[in-house]
């Protein structure tokens, strides 16, 4: 699985584009482009927005140009005994979650059930029938199977599996990224374990491109569990939902993944040997017996965790808004939304909230300066994943004079956006 | 003088830094001084113009202000133990010695964070903690002395990283005084965040970005269940064979950790741990979680270990058994003071399948150069502890020693590894950088440290090839360990 010529020549190229485009040009890049809230600047499908939505323009005359890392895909490198991965950044992470199975490995901070759709893209490559569960919406599957690693590692998002082993930060090793200059550099070393040096790779989760154009990353893997259990507790208030998972935290439980819903019920999910899955499982709702508890397996279970990625992912007309909490501010942040009208699940056990809303183009606007009115007030941070806005940050952000000296040096022109 | 050197005389300086300090938090005598001139790494030693004690962010901020204005270069300092270099002062600046600053502001057993000041010592956080069942992870073996603030700069590592992973892994959080004295908030209490992420870069910048004066850590549970195995082998190939065998099968101990047998040796007279007789390497392999998954994966991991090439195996029946086997393999670095004056302690990483081949190399590079190695590492992840055994008496010894230290780490890069799997560049490793990163990416880190301290006051003459090198002396145990109460790992 050597380096990629066509791969390499394209890389080339857009360092070429960097090196030789004036400091006025800006550039941004596109992986599966399923989440156009995440490019920093104007492009071509803000046209019919309402103005007070739009995004920058660098300069007018200028439209931004657009990396499409589509073509830019393979493994790289595949180390099943070393527990490394090294892709180029277009590969389609399904495709990723696939080559990994095979071997009995998976990146922990992504939900083993995210979306049916990585077992669809098992079956569609051994030519067998799709999707026996029949319960993946399949607009999301589209979207689902057109993410790339590069906006993987970009957006920075984690799925449930980030409450156990870590998130995505946890797991690069390494990147190879062109930086705003148009040097093709590297950060970081494929190996598990590495203190030489300046993190980049870690700098690179969650910037949106804004320090350079992720050409390929490596990732450390971990065995995939044997097998999973998942407890469904119902309370009655969310005064409930907290006592549980506050309860389910503070005990030697090791849980892969504690996700609250919609409706304040909790998703506990379990994983290891069969054999000691039913047994942990009902020590844990004896500890929590005031409460009811159904446990989930097999196809049951598969379909709770699609229905929740569903609910985060599934809306293509809504917009989504990630806000990093604490399971103590969630009655905070649960008050203030209550007013706003937003629906939200909250993620890992508390650490995430996600905010979602239908999208009314006329509304958006005025919706969006209250939300970030409520934040600025709670002193959260926000950033819009889905749906129309100017700025894709919301509510208070910290750090800035590091981040700016930072943006310094790998984009001195600030061309790669400086949202 | 060089061109960088101060804009301000040393008496022009003390009586700036009395401005911000009480005369008691100001230490400039001789006598006063000596403690700081060095760390762990004995052979850098180089005395400053001053030492200062902050207890608050605020003195720390002025005194950044002060050192940027007048150009003197600092050396933030937590206990001292780094293996690196990385805290010996600079001739013409000043120590700010963070020990004081040792208070835990807040254990959240719902959040499952503490946070706490930079001073704060390592083994401190998990004991505040364990009245709630929660500890904190990351253990290098000098977690009874060393700090938080000097484990995030440097991302210390320990025994336990490949499952759990290193100091960067579990610090959300750091409030920070950069070098212009700026005060930042990077990350916070929750597991998530928007945006790059900013405290990630900072883990591990080595003090060359600033100094973090606050720091958010996340805190685990502790696990129901331990199963500590030590096995003996016939050589260190087979040894290495069965953590293959171990990793291969979808097992995922908390620690895999090997010593050879001059470690044992060394091991064996200085805590009385028994080894098997013959053993040419042993195996630790240690599993952790729910009681019901321990029984379950320790009978894998008792056939896998039965079918590899052990010629004894010992199970800890006990917490006792469990940390007596710990307390040998923590103190095997130490304890190698007893069967060589000095010796210096390597820290490199190769990729895990190449364990084999590279300890053949190294025993080959050792027999060539006429100099012992004793071999002790994190098997699980690749990270290599060779201590290079010498008598500093012996005319050019020590040379030798270093050549050899170095062709080692020479010999990790071309494996595809790392120069630092957790006692970072420092002084020490500097010039490696460019074999590790290439000139141009070298460069660019500097410029990135530029962007945050024009005037390279911060830790100067760390990390990068170029900076000025103190005068090195003979080497010898670290004063924690003659006493027995750390050892290297
Ligand atoms: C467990 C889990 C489940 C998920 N489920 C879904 C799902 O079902 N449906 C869904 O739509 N999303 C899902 N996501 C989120 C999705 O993975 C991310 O939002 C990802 O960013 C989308 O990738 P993309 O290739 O479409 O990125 P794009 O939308 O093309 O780009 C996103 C951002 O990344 C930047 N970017 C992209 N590539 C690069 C690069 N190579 N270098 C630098 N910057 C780059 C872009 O400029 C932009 O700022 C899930 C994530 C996780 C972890
Ligand atoms: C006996 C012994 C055993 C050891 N075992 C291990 C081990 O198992 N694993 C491991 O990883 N390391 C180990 N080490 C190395 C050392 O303990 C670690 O590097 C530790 O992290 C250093 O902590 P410290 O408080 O002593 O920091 P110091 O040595 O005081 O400082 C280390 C570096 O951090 C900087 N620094 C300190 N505080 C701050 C701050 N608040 N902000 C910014 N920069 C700061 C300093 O300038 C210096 O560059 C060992 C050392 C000894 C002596």
């Amino acid at each position: 699985m050597p380096i990629d010529d066509s791969c390499e020549t394209l890389v080339r190229t857009w360092a070429e584009w960097l090196k030789d485009a004036p400091a006025e040009q800006c550039f941004f890049v596109r992986g599966g482009g399923t989440k156009l809230a995440l490019l920093p600047w104007e492009v071509s499908e803000d046209r019919d927005l309402p103005i007070e939505l739009r995004r920058p323009q660098k300069d007018a005359a200028r439209p931004p140009r657009e990396i499409c890392t589509e073509k830019l895909t393979g493994i790289i490198e595949y180390r099943p005994a070393e527990f490394t991965i090294t892709v180029y950044a277009g590969t389609p992470v399904s495709e990723v979650m696939a080559v990994l199975n095979a071997h009995g490995q998976y990146l922990p901070f992504e939900s083993p059930f995210h979306v049916a759709t990585y077992d669809e893209f098992d079956k569609a490559q051994s030519g067998r029938q799709t999707n026996d569960l029949g319960n993946s919406s399949s607009r999301r599957t589209q979207s689902a199977n057109r993410t790339t690693v590069g906006g993987m590692v970009a957006a920075g998002i984690n799925g449930p599996g980030r409450l156990k082993h870590g998130g995505l930060r946890d797991f690069i090793l390494e990147v190879r990224y062109i930086d705003g200059s148009g040097e093709i550099r590297r950060g970081g070393r494929r190996v598990v374990k590495n203190a030489a040096g300046f993190d980049i790779p870690k700098l690179m989760v969650g910037s949106c491109g804004r320090f350079g154009v992720i050409v390929d990353a490596t990732f450390k893997v971990f065995p995939k569990p044997r097998d999973y259990l998942t407890l469904h507790f119902i309370p009655e208030q969310l005064g409930g939902t907290i006592e549980i998972v506050t309860t389910l935290l503070t005990h030697p439980w090791d849980l892969d993944a504690i996700e609250i819903l919609a409706d304040s019920s909790v998703l506990v999910r379990l994983s290891g040997h069969s054999e000691a899955l039913l047994k942990h499982g009902q020590r844990i709702q004896s500890r929590l017996s005031k409460y009811y508890c159904s446990f989930l397996t097999g196809a049951q279970q598969h379909q709770a965790w699609s229905a929740h990625s569903d609910w985060i992912w599934g809306e293509p007309n809504s917009t989504l808004l990630k806000v990093p909490l604490s399971l103590r501010r969630i009655f905070e942040l649960d008050e203030a939304l209550e007013e706003l009208d937003i629906r939200r699940v909250y993620g890992s056990a508390g650490n995430v909230a996600w905010l979602q809303w239908e999208t009314v183009l006329e509304q958006q606007a005025g919706r969006l300066k209250r939300l970030h009115r409520q934040l600025l007030e709670l002193r959260l941070q926000g950033q819009i994943v889905q749906g129309p806005c100017a700025h894709h940050f919301s509510g208070a952000s910290n750090g800035r004079p590091f981040f700016d000296r930072l943006k310094s040096v790998f984009d001195p022109h600030g061309r790669l956006g400086f949202v | 003088m060089s061109m960088n050197s101060p804009t301000i005389s040393t008496a022009e300086l003390l009586t700036k830094l009395r401005e911000i300090f009480p005369p008691e938090r100001i230490l400039s005598k001789r006598g006063q001084l000596a403690a700081y001139e060095s760390d762990g790494l004995t052979i850098f030693q180089q005395r400053p113009l001053a030492v200062v004690v902050p207890l608050e962010i605020e003195e720390i901020a002025a005194t950044l202000r002060l050192c940027q204005q007048y150009r003197v270069p600092y050396v933030p300092r937590g206990s001292g133990t780094s293996l690196s270099g990385g805290c010996v002062p600079h001739a013409e600046g000043i120590v700010i010695a963070l020990h004081r600053m040792n208070r835990i502001l807040q254990v959240d057993p719902v959040q499952c964070v503490a946070v706490v000041e930079p001073g704060v010592i390592n083994l401190e956080i998990t004991k505040a903690a364990a009245h709630f069942g929660l500890y904190y992870a990351p253990d290098p073996s000098s977690q009874q002395v060393c700090t938080i603030g000097g484990n995030l700069a440097f991302n210390a590592g320990g025994a336990h990283c490949l499952k759990y992973g290193m100091t960067s892994n579990h610090v959300l959080g750091a409030k920070v005084v950069l070098p212009s004295g700026d005060i930042v908030e990077l990350g916070g209490a929750s597991l998530e965040n928007v945006g790059p992420d900013l405290v990630g870069m900072f883990v591990g910048s080595e003090g060359l970005f600033g100094i973090a004066v606050e720091i958010t850590v996340r805190l685990l549970p502790k696990p129901a269940a331990f199963h500590t195995v030590l096995a003996g082998y016939p050589s260190l190939k087979s040894a290495g064979d069965a953590v293959a065998q171990i990793v291969a099968s979808g097992l995922l101990p908390g620690a895999i950790e090997i010593m050879d047998s001059l470690s044992m040796e060394a091991a064996t007279r200085a805590v009385g741990v028994e080894y098997p007789p013959q053993a040419k390497a042993v195996l630790i392999v240690e599993l952790d979680g729910t009681t019901e998954s321990v029984e379950l994966e320790k009978v894998q991991l008792q056939q896998l270990i039965e079918a590899s090439e052990a010629t004894a195996t010992l199970v800890a029946a006990n917490a006792e058994q469990r940390a007596m086997i710990w307390k040998g393999r923590k103190s095997a670095f130490s304890a190698v003071g007893l069967i060589s004056p000095d010796f210096l302690v390597q820290d490199c990483v190769v990729p895990r399948t190449k364990l084999g081949q590279v300890l053949e190399e190294i025993e080959q590079l050792s027999i060539e150069s006429g100099i012992r190695v004793a071999n002790v590492f994190h098997a699980g992840d690749g990270n290599l502890h060779p201590l290079i055994l010498f008598d500093g008496r012996v005319e050019e010894e020590l040379i030798r020693a270093e050549a050899l230290s170095a062709r080692i780490i020479t010999l990790c890069i071309q494996h595809g590894g790392s120069i630092t799997g957790e006692h970072g560049v420092g002084m020490e490793k500097r010039q490696f950088m460019p074999d590790l990163f290439g000139n141009s990416d070298v460069e660019f880190m500097r410029q990135l440290r530029l962007a945050m301290d024009r005037e390279e006051v911060s830790n100067r003459g760390k990390m990068f090839p170029d900076g000025e090198a103190p005068a090195l002396r003979l080497v010898g145990l670290h004063p924690l360990e003659s006493q027995g109460i750390a050892s290297r790992m």
